[in-house]
């Protein structure tokens, strides 16, 4: 008789072992989750994580997924009734179908009352959430519990130094590259985002990997162009 | 980009059609080590595909060691975030980087995913 609960051949049984940087940066990102933001309390980002580790379940995003457009389905997406529905249809389509976003999209999203500010700070959290929640399972390991969230008010930051560069959001005035200038309407945002991926690619002197440049490069374009993103 | 320039610099040009997937199957690296095995991998792991993932990081442990797949994982993930974040601010390129790019960013295809209602304004 087979054992069902054996791993199969194809499992892996142990996660791989991770650098201490990683797990250190990782950790700080899940700790930032659940401190209150520029725009969200700490309660409201914990809830973004977790409808974004939701979303691929949703039914609704699974019918958009397979249309030729996604606004082509209408209708409401599955969640917890937490956040507000602009907050989940933002949500969910970053999570899910990133790649067919729009102007029109986004003011709408606007135009239901999303702050840009609160947006920014969004896209920020299901990001960052995305990094180490890949992660983690991408090395054979679970989802990373989330932490209890702290108290306080959000900061209700905007920075001042920003410009219009033809994005939906304006963004940062300087910097190296228009990437990097991308969240900078929320400096915390902007932190919370990028030093969870500095880890991820060559953004920080320090950072080293033990595949070759070309082989970073050729990972780092695939998933560009799995995702359709033509940054 | 960066794919084509690291190439360069190594003296040995990477064949980029491994980004678009048009090599997938026939066995061949694209110019990069193991770069058939990575591309398949990120591509798995870009898509949550947790059970390719499974089989393509044991594959991958035993051809190019633990460090390096979790590394290779580390990449793909933190790419996965970071195209959300470009896509979902609607980031234009940087005018530099387009105009060094215009060549290479034809043989790839990547323009296709930069569609003009990406940035249209208005009507329904």
């Amino acid at each position: 008789m087979t054992d069902i609960s054996a791993p199969k051949p194809t499992e892996v049984s142990t996660a791989l072992a991770v650098r201490d940087d990683v797990s250190a940066a990782h950790a700080a990102t899940l700790r930032r989750f659940a401190e209150p933001g520029g725009w969200w309390s700490a309660a409201d980002r914990l809830a973004i994580v977790r409808e974004a580790r939701s979303a691929p379940a949703c039914r609704l995003c699974a019918q958009q997924a397979a249309a030729l457009s996604p606004g082509a389905v209408q209708g409401e997406h599955d969640n917890s009734g937490v956040l507000p529905p602009v907050a989940i249809e933002a949500i969910h389509r970053i999570r899910n179908d990133s790649g067919r976003l729009t102007r029109r999209w986004f003011d709408d999203l606007i135009d239901m009352g999303l702050q840009p500010q609160s947006y920014a700070e969004l896209v920020s959290i299901v990001a960052s959430a995305v990094i180490v929640d890949t992660f983690a399972q991408g090395i054979g390991a679970d989802m990373p519990d989330l932490p209890d969230a702290e108290p306080g008010m959000p900061s209700f930051e905007t920075s001042p130094d920003v410009v219009d560069a033809g994005a939906y959001l304006p963004i940062a005035a300087t910097g190296r590259a228009n990437i990097l200038r991308s969240l900078g309407l929320v400096p915390s945002a902007s932190r919370l985002f990028f030093e969870t991926f500095s880890r991820s690619y060559y953004i920080q002197p320090d950072v080293r990997f033990a595949i070759g440049r070309r082989q970073v490069e050729l990972v780092a374009s695939r998933v560009s162009a799995v995702n359709q993103c033509f940054y | 980009m960066a794919l084509r320039e690291s190439s360069t610099k190594s003296g040995q040009a990477a064949d980029l059609q491994i980004v678009t997937g048009a090599l997938d199957g026939d066995g061949r690296d694209g110019n990069v080590p193991s770069g058939g095995l990575l591309a398949a991998l990120a591509e798995a792991v870009a898509r949550w595909h947790w059970p390719e993932v499974a089989e393509l990081r044991e594959e991958s442990v035993q051809r190019l060691g633990p460090e390096q797949t979790c590394d290779a994982i580390l990449v793909a993930a933190g790419f996965n975030g970071i195209t959300r974040v470009a896509d979902a601010i609607g980031i234009r390129l940087d005018q530099r980087t387009a105009a060094a790019s215009v060549a290479l960013r034809a043989e790839i295809g990547i323009d296709a995913f930069a569609p003009a209602q990406k940035w249209a304004s208005g009507g329904a």
